[in-house]
């Protein structure tokens, strides 16, 4: 006989599965206690959570990242519980997983620092090199609101307003920020357009900053093809991240810096030396001029004592010419004595009879030799 | 050519030129260079180009944001 209130299994689990999923005040909550049953199957962690009075079955699908975790410890599991209807199990879907206790959150630190060391990833031969003067693009994984972002736009842009920016948005802190982050690290890894990738938060205490020490992160910077510059909260704080990263800036804003050539400054240099350049020239043009007046100056004065030169052997030339000028000879007497065309030189070629001229410097008259 | 390299190149051009040891017809082939170089670096200059983009919401598409 068929009960008309009756409801089947089907409907029955998918109503209680629907309460878990649709209870807000469930999802993603911190839930405390030991560690027990834990085994890892294909990458997927089963464990159960317990405490004196209570057992939660526990499910993590990234069971990879749970591999220091043992039966005893004392955790918080973040995440919510499910109904899986096909197994009619209640489960706790796990998404993070830290030690509980503040105590152990840096006991953890160390924990993971040492094992990826021991497996190499901190090793300096893996570090990707960065060239500063080539890069035209940077990644960024950040938050997309606060000053980091600002900050990182502000020195990029006043150093090199020729580099692009690009801000692959993510939660820093909070549950779940560390897949945020992987996300965005995995994301600018396979784009081709970046040159580099800034990982950046600004300071926080060290829950704040325990996203960046989570071993999901170190693996996907670790496995990044484009190199990774880690700029996690203040100087002083030391990340997992900062060690696995290719280059750690002390600042989002030291990164910044550290990526950018300061072309403004360079700008400066260079109008300095195109000006020291015209300044030489000018020198040289100018010397050259000096080098011409004062060859010119010294060509003068060759010329000048090559014609005084001249003149003075030419006046010399003059008083001789001057003293054998006949007119000068006949101031003393003499006479020039001729007949016709004839000049008479001696006595004995003249004859009584012969009509002779005698030439002064004053005039001429004519004679008749007796 | 490398923006350093250009300015190493000017840098040495203009050294030479300060030493005074250079004539008007070297000098001038100097200068001439130096002039060249300076102007291909100022090009490297053009002011903001450079832009901000923000990947969107997950759907990793591009989006130009200021």
């Amino acid at each position: 006989m068929i009960n008309d209130r009756a409801i089947s299994v089907t409907q029955i689990s998918m109503y209680i599965k629907n309460i878990f999923d649709s209870e807000e005040l469930l999802e993603n909550i911190d839930v405390f206690g030991e560690i027990s049953d834990f085994n890892i199957s294909r990458g997927i962690a089963y464990f159960s959570l317990k405490d004196e009075n209570a057992l939660l079955p526990c499910v993590a699908f990234d069971g990879n990242g749970l591999s220091s975790v043992k039966n005893g410890d004392m955790v918080v599991a973040t995440g919510s519980p499910k109904y899986y209807v096909k197994g009619g199990r209640l489960s706790f879907n796990v998404r993070r997983l830290t030690p509980y206790g503040m105590g152990n959150l840096f006991e953890q630190f160390l924990r993971l620092k040492q094992t990826l060391e021991n497996e190499g990833l901190f090793d300096v031969q893996h570090k990707k090199q960065i060239n500063v003067n080539t890069i035209k693009r940077i990644g960024v994984v950040s938050s997309e609101s606060g000053a980091v972002i600002q900050d990182i736009i502000n020195i990029t842009k006043r150093r090199n307003p020729n580099i692009d920016i690009v801000l692959y948005p993510v939660k820093v802190q909070g549950v779940n920020a560390e897949l945020d982050i992987c996300k965005g690290i995995n994301f600018f890894s396979n784009y081709e357009n970046v040159d580099v990738v800034i990982v950046a938060r600004g300071g926080g205490s060290l829950e704040d900053l325990q996203p960046f020490n989570t071993e999901i992160v170190a693996r996907a910077v670790y496995s990044s093809n484009k190199p990774i510059v880690s700029a996690v909260g203040h100087e002083t704080d030391y990340t997992i991240i900062d060690f696995v990263s290719d280059l750690r800036a002390p600042t989002p804003s030291a990164a910044a810096e550290l990526l950018t050539e300061n072309i403004t400054e360079q700008k400066y240099n260079l109008k300095d030396k195109l000006k020291r350049l015209v300044k030489c020239i000018n020198q040289i043009i100018e010397n050259q001029n000096l080098k011409i007046n004062y060859d010119i100056k010294k060509l003068t004065m060759i010329a000048e004592s090559f014609v005084n030169e001249i003149n003075y052997a030419l006046s010399l030339k003059q008083t001789k010419l001057n003293k054998l000028d006949p007119k000068e000879i006949m101031k003393l007497g003499y006479v020039k004595v001729s007949r016709g065309k004839e000049v008479i030189v001696s006595a004995k070629s003249t004859f009584v009879g012969d009509k002779l001229d005698l030439t002064f410097t004053d005039g001429k008259i004519e004679v008749v030799r007796r | 050519m490398k923006f350093e390299e250009g300015m190493k190149e000017l840098d040495e051009i203009i050294q030479k030129l300060e030493s005074g040891k250079i004539g008007l017809e070297e000098g001038t082939k100097l200068f001439e260079r130096g002039n060249e170089l300076a102007k291909q670096l100022c090009q490297d200059f053009s002011e903001n180009k450079g832009k901000v983009f923000v990947i969107k919401e997950n759907l990793e598409k591009l989006i130009e944001d200021k």
